[in-house]
């Protein structure tokens, strides 16, 4: 299934898929108040990784992964000298 | 679809977050920004530059009525980010903290079970006689055991098969 249980692997895939296809590379996040459930889902329209969790502890690694991820959106080339 | 400048977007994100703490979720979802004007055709041409910066596109959605997006340009990332990170963060607060308790629950139940299918069943005791029902019993115990190992077996290999791919 598209579920990954272990949030190292979760982000290897993602900036992988990321990488490989920059274009057509989508990153959603489902928030759910009530059970307080995570849901993350990265695609590119063929392969389709997710990560879910009921737990706070990772809320640090998710805001840190949402920078790296946006920041390769955006392509920014790191600062030339 | 609300398109709105960042500022607004974030607030209008802070309200969405407060309005959906009873009912309903919230769908986040970031892409980057690849609309060249009105000609789709040159986008797809241009694949060897590389080295272009693009704006980040983000949409909000509470599923039904609520839809807002707004742009990030490359400049502006680092300051949207902090605001959106502890955003998120100060939202997300029914997340449950870490239960020791509760792993440690789940970890020796599968370690009980893990021995349960490690340890040989003797069959021993009488043939005829007083004890023959419990040795039947450890003899069709044992044929369980049996199966279900087979059956673990087949699932490891199946998911160590699953995620070499």
């Amino acid at each position: 299934m598209v579920y990954i249980s272990d949030w190292h692997e979760f982000q290897e895939a993602a900036e992988g898929l990321y990488t490989k296809s920059p274009k057509t590379t989508r990153y959603c996040v489902k928030w759910r108040a009530i059970g307080g459930k995570l849901v993350l889902k990265i695609t590119d329209n063929t392969t389709c990784i997710k990560f879910k969790t009921h737990s706070s502890v990772f809320l640090n690694r998710f805001e840190a992964l949402n920078l790296s991820l946006m920041q390769k959106m955006q392509n920014r080339r790191p600062e030339p000298a | 679809m609300q398109l709105v400048d960042n500022d607004t977007f974030l607030k209008q994100l802070g309200s969405l977050f407060e309005t959906t703490r009873e009912h309903g979720s919230i769908w986040l979802t970031h892409k980057r920004f690849r609309y060249d004007g009105d000609d789709a055709a040159m986008a797809s041409a241009e694949d060897g530059e590389d080295t272009r910066e693009y704006p980040c596109l983000i949409r909000a959605t509470n599923g039904k009525e609520i839809n807002l997006s707004t742009r990030v340009e490359p400049g502006h990332l680092d300051a949207f980010h902090t605001t959106y990170g502890t955003l998120l963060k100060s939202s997300m607060t029914t997340l449950r903290k870490r239960d020791k308790k509760r792993e440690k629950q789940r970890a020796e139940d599968l370690a009980r079970k893990k021995k349960r299918l490690a340890d040989p069943i003797p069959i021993e005791g009488p043939k005829r006689g007083s004890g023959r029902k419990k040795r039947q019993r450890r003899l069709k115990a044992a044929l369980k055991q049996e199966e279900s190992r087979q059956r673990a077996a087949v699932k490891e290999e199946s998911r160590a098969k699953g995620k070499i791919l």
